[in-house]
């Protein structure tokens, strides 16, 4: 292996671990093989060109981790607990889009499970986090902020015709494709519904709806798979008719989205943006800067006056489960990310398909971006 | 690689081999088999230098991209498909215009309300939402997958590898859909499953490839020459 082997010394692991553990927590080994059907089916297949893979001798096929979030969420699930705090250390690894970079470095973090107070809770884990930078040599630095459910929640709220938010929604998590659909939403269409659309569109019963469709594939001897039902197929029509036949979405109401969609700043700048634009699109944010200025003023109080503070509505997700408050901390080129994390509530409930909602927060710290050189 | 040769890579077998002995034969280049036709081992008629092996496509596609090989005639599919980095490892000298196969996203000719990959993203993200999971696309071409289902902004599908029968998945409830290459699109028919309108990922077929990776000495070099100019 080429790579130049990461090392930080000893005393400094144990700086830094008494530093993570200052709020409390138990130290946790974390599995570093996971089913890869489990990580792909959480992160999606836009990881792939990023994981490791192996094979297990029963031909399960396996990757290894590319964070300690989804490993700490398996050992959490499978201690039987309802409530934790865990400390992990260790390597995580992901191919580099540039040669020649190490895949596997090392990251060092906390995560909670099922804070009463989550507010607390993520307070705690930016406190000891912030602190352990600080520890490691962080000198003023740059604070990235983001809210994981706010473009959710601008598009469920958003004065939006139905079949525009239904157009937009499921692309909530990538702010780059929601851009190109409201662009889309603007341009007039100019294909009108096909006749067997129009019909669907003028049936109101799903069971009609589905039998036209049933009656349709059976006399063109089309088969639909098992996993859509003619429903299925019937709805989208319908979807699909809708769209081609409702006003185009108006260049104002666009406009309005694409700019709260791209506001990144300061966050006193960024809210008042937020709330007076809002407003245009009869989202009422009074109470959601409210909050967040709170939070603002508590992670000020935290943080050394030098550290930039910046906040971005759509910050990308790397993990896109990420719902709640994120952060991110760089160093002073602002190059180089020492430390993320962000609450993720959804991901215990999906990781047990539904059987156990427990809230969970959590961040990483990477020791080598200022100990280790790259 | 130890000595002076030039290695060189040609399918082992069927249709392909021949094609690709006739195109050589156009240009002066005989192939003798070592060990008769069954033989892995091969020359050129005259061509002491060149040591021809005899592999399967996918074989010659990953020594080429590691550099264990000099020239070989494997579909551009393979090499896409084998490394996220392929131009700076290989070079595609010539397209043979044989060995035609497009790698296209097909899905079950009942969806009926899915003729394009924004309408299979918006299925994809129902799906997920119906069911909790994924849309599974069965194939074996996940990196062409991955990045051309990136492009087109479909997020939510997980790939099922699937090395051959590909066709049959979502018939047989292994996937939704499938990444697969076809050349008549015969099969896919026989199979109730149609190709997206602008599903093509890929439209492949065998060419001389060598590889920038493959270290050559002088004589190998001048041997490189010559062979580049038989080629045309």
């Amino acid at each position: 292996m080429p790579y130049k082997n990461q090392n930080i010394d000893i005393q400094q692991s144990i700086k830094i671990k008494n530093t993570l553990a200052k709020n409390g927590g138990e130290w946790v080994d974390l599995p570093l093989l996971l089913p890869s059907s489990t990580v792909l089916e959480l992160a999606g297949e836009g990881l792939r060109p990023r994981l490791y893979f192996a094979n297990s001798p029963d031909g399960e096929e396996l990757c290894l981790r590319a964070d300690l979030t989804m490993p700490a969420a398996v050992t959490f699930i499978e201690s039987g607990e309802t409530q934790a705090i865990f400390l992990c250390s260790g390597k995580v690894f992901r191919a580099q889009k540039e040669s020649g970079v190490n895949p596997e470095f090392r990251q060092m973090g906390i995560e909670r499970y099922g804070d009463k107070d989550k507010e607390n809770a993520d307070f705690a884990i930016f406190s000891s986090i912030y602190e352990t930078c600080k520890t490691i040599g962080l000198n003023g630095g740059r604070l990235i902020l983001s809210d994981g459910g706010l473009v959710k929640k601008i598009l469920e709220t958003a004065n939006l015709p139905d079949v525009w938010r239904e157009y937009f929604m499921p692309q909530a998590n990538v702010v780059s494709e929601l851009l190109k659909r409201i662009n889309l939403a603007t341009v007039p269409n100019t294909d009108a519904p096909t006749a067997i659309e129009k019909s669907l569109l003028a049936i109101k019963n799903d069971q009609e709806a589905a039998n036209l469709v049933e009656e349709i594939l059976d006399i063109s001897k089309l088969k639909q798979g098992l996993a859509r039902d003619t429903l299925d197929i019937a709805k989208r029509l319908r979807q699909k008719a809708k769209r081609q036949t409702s006003e185009p979405l108006s260049k104002e109401t666009a406009a309005i989205l694409q700019e709260i969609l791209q506001l990144k700043g300061a966050p006193n700048t960024v809210f008042n943006a937020v709330w007076t634009l809002g407003k245009q699109i009869n989202i009422d944010f009074t109470d959601w800067a409210k909050a967040w200025d709170l939070k603002i003023q508590k992670i000020q109080s935290l943080i050394d006056s030098d550290c930039e503070i910046v906040f971005d509505v759509a910050m990308p997700k790397r993990f896109e489960y990420y719902d709640g408050i994120r952060f991110e901390i760089f160093t002073n080129d602002n190059e180089k990310s020492l430390a993320s994390g962000g609450r993720y509530d959804g991901l215990i409930a999906e990781l047990t398909k539904g059987e156990k909602n427990i809230s969970a927060v959590g961040a990483v710290i990477r020791p080598e971006v200022i100990l280790g050189g790259k | 690689m130890a000595g002076d040769e030039i290695i060189f890579g040609l399918p082992s077998k069927g249709r392909l081999k021949e094609q690709c002995e006739a195109w050589l034969v156009k240009r002066g280049l005989f192939l003798k088999q070592t060990g008769g036709e069954r033989g892995y081992a091969a020359h050129f008629d005259g061509e002491p230098m060149v040591e021809v092996r005899l592999m399967s496509s996918s074989e010659i596609s990953k020594s080429l991209l590691a550099g264990e090989m000099h020239l070989g005639i494997t579909g551009e599919d393979l090499i896409r498909e084998q490394s996220p980095k392929s131009d700076e490892q290989v070079e595609f000298v010539h397209k043979l215009g044989f060995g035609r196969a497009d790698v296209v996203v097909a899905v079950p000719d009942g969806w009926i309300d899915v003729s394009t990959m924004d309408d299979l993203a918006e299925v994809a993200s129902d799906i997920r939402r119906t069911s909790g999971k994924r849309m599974r696309i069965a194939t074996k071409f996940a990196r062409l997958t991955t990045e051309f289902f990136e492009k087109c902004g479909v997020l939510d599908y997980r790939i099922v590898y699937s090395g051959s029968a590909t066709e049959g998945a979502p018939a047989n409830g292994i996937a939704e859909a499938i990444v697969d290459i076809t050349t008549s699109g015969a099969t896919l028919i026989a199979n109730n499953l149609k190709i997206i309108d602008d599903g093509l990922i890929l439209s492949s077929q065998a060419c001389l490839i060598k590889s920038r990776i493959a270290t050559l000495n002088p004589k190998q070099s001048a041997l490189m020459n010559e062979l580049t100019r038989k080629f045309g």
